[in-house]
């Protein structure tokens, strides 16, 4: 301690808002993500794979104008392969919901370190948002920014004076790149907060979207509406809805709702009973 | 001799029950401004009370009222003037010490410029140097109990809990973390100590809690339990075992034994309410045994712990 010791200061500026403290929680998920090598890896090889063609054909290959088809099935670019619904960007996504996703709250039941989260003035859901909104994040630059890009891309170079209807894809787009940074999180974070183990949890969640794609494609020979337990093709129907296509006819919406709640709001409940549950056992 | 307005938190026959065990059985207590001491055994019931002020465990009934005893606090607001320091482990291993208690300031309200500042100046009162820029998961366990301290008062609360504040540390480390315990209570502060070590709670409480089976056994202030107790004496004696024992029947009729040592032939005795110290003398005298000395005795807070732990009881001869 030392002869003279630093003396205690006292600190009695404004504090911040209950309400946006949570945004501390997801700023510190945002920059620590991004000092992940695996992060980087998927997202560079994500990028290059998937987004970089699409977004650098339209100065070469300008389209008439931004559509829809061209967001989801890439007509008009210059590879002309599937964009938003296509395989690839689906891969992609999974693989990066399940790196990101993996130690988001596996570290936190590991090190205990809930205890200190919630005695400060948090709640549950402002625990479980911070976490989310994180995850969300990092998950944007992958699955909203550059399909954001491709959309201003085109609008940039596009031959037609359809700029209004342009603007809306890019609006739907935007919606889209958000929706689908999202979708797959709550589940993510369930199976994290379920494990001390990111490898478990990272695994769990790859294996569980990758298992149900398969078991969706086999099925759906018997039934068109076993489409609807594949993660893909939920993501893909949303684009529909999200676009103004319309779920296809074969598809039954109540179904599809059902399997909606299944992913997101199920998830959420299951979280929030867990989280209280260790915010109240400590 | 308790100063009710000085009280910043109080329990009112609060309940906690962990399915059918009763952790918190009805238990009521005032800590007031300065340092108190949560003294029980392990199982006591003291960590589950900490909980309950942070609202961590709901109490199945009873109140808890905090700062200057309000009873209208929500408990978000209540965490917000409270600063916790755990018993286990809970610090995130893979930040750096310094980027840690930045980030729980944060989390407790403070705008990012000034938990930079208050970190920097929380780990400087705590004593942590150049160690803060190194990642926690290579810290000594003493190292660990700092950032757990400085994370607690980096935002500057009124009312501190410690739980178990030198766990796992070295005789060194426990002296400066008490050194730093007893600076902090200097300050304007309300700081209660969950322990079961009772000669560091007897070194820096002003105040005393003792809880044991979730419920509380006594409480007061320090400089009135270590007051001397009149007609409260420590005699040691010498001679054969049958005189020696023949004396403390002789003695027990006359006053009431606290706790006796027995040191082969040399026996210490404690005694209370003894009147006067005649008839002891006089006992001294028909028993043949040599009385080596007598004195008054000071009360300790362990004999006060353990006084109270017994019911309260001081009869009955108690050996440690």
């Amino acid at each position: 301690m030392g002869i003279d010791p630093i003396e205690y200061t006292v600190w009695k500026d404004k504090k911040t808002p209950f309400r946006k403290r949570f945004l501390v929680i997801s700023e510190k998920i945002f920059r620590k993500k991004l000092r992940s090598k695996a992060i980087w890896i998927l997202l560079v090889i994500g990028y290059f794979l998937v987004h970089v063609f699409t977004i650098s054909s339209a100065p070469f290959y300008p389209p008439e104008e931004l559509t829809k088809e061209l967001i989801l099935y890439g007509e008009g670019t210059l590879t002309g392969e599937p964009y938003l619904k296509g395989g690839l960007f689906f891969i992609f996504t999974i693989l990066l919901v399940s790196v990101v996703s993996s130690d988001i709250m596996s570290q936190d039941i590991r090190e205990n370190s809930f205890v200190l989260y919630f005695s400060r003035p948090l709640r549950t859901v402002d625990y479980i948002s911070g976490k989310i909104f994180g995850g969300l994040s990092i998950m944007s630059l992958y699955c909203a920014i550059p399909p954001i890009l491709v959309g201003i891309s085109v609008i940039a170079t596009q031959t037609g004076d359809n700029y209004l209807g342009s603007l809306q894809i890019l609006g739907l787009t935007i919606v889209a790149g958000i929706f689908t940074s999202f979708l797959y999180l709550p589940y993510a974070v369930l199976l994290s907060s379920l494990t001390e183990r990111k490898a478990y949890s990272g695994i769990g969640t790859f294996m569980t979207f990758f298992v149900l794609t398969i078991v969706s494609e086999l099925f759906t020979t018997f039934d068109p509406n076993w489409k609807l337990i594949g993660p893909e093709n939920l993501l893909h129907f949303s684009y529909d809805v999200i676009y103004g296509i319309g779920l296809p006819e074969d598809v039954n919406l109540g179904l599809y709702i059902i399997a909606m709640i299944a992913l997101i709001i199920l998830p959420l409940m299951a979280l929030y009973i867990r989280i209280r549950r260790k915010e109240v056992e400590g | 001799m308790e100063q009710i307005q000085k009280y910043k938190i109080r329990a009112e026959k609060i309940i906690v029950k962990y399915g059918k065990s009763i952790a918190l059985d009805s238990f009521t207590a005032s800590i007031p401004e300065g340092i108190s001491g949560l003294l029980g055994p392990n199982g006591a019931g003291k960590s589950t009370f900490i909980k309950s002020i942070l609202g961590l465990i709901e109490p199945t009934s009873g109140k808890i009222k905090v700062d200057g005893v309000r009873d209208d606090m929500t408990t978000i607001e209540r965490r917000d003037i409270i600063g916790y320091m755990p018993e286990h482990q809970c610090l995130i291993d893979n930040m750096e010490g310094f980027e840690f208690v930045s980030y729980m300031s944060r989390l407790s309200g403070l705008p990012r410029s000034d938990a930079v500042e208050r970190s920097h100046a929380a780990l400087d009162f705590v004593g942590l140097g150049e160690e803060r820029y190194r990642e926690i998961s290579s810290y000594s366990t003493g190292m660990k109990q700092r950032v757990k301290l400085a994370q607690c008062i980096a935002h500057d609360p009124e009312i501190l809990l410690l739980d178990e504040p030198t766990t796992g540390m070295d005789p060194d480390g426990k002296k400066e973390m008490l050194n730093l315990i007893e600076r902090l209570g200097g300050l304007d502060k309300t700081l209660l100590i969950s322990s079961h070590i009772l000669h560091e709670i007897e070194q820096v409480s002003d105040y005393v809690v003792i809880i044991n089976k979730g419920r509380k056994v006594k409480s007061g202030f320090m400089d009135d339990i270590m007051k001397t107790d009149e007609g409260r004496y420590k005699l040691k004696i010498l001679g054969d075992r049958k005189d020696i024992h023949q004396f403390i029947e002789s003695l027990k009729k006359n006053c009431e034994i606290i706790r006796t040592v027995d040191k082969q032939k040399e026996v210490a005795v404690v005694v209370s309410d003894l009147d006067k110290t005649d008839k002891l003398f006089e006992l001294v005298e028909e028993s043949g045994i040599q009385l080596r000395y007598l004195r008054p005795d000071l009360l300790t807070l362990e004999d006060f712990f353990l006084e109270s732990l017994s019911g309260g009881e001081k009869s009955g001869d108690r050996s440690y």
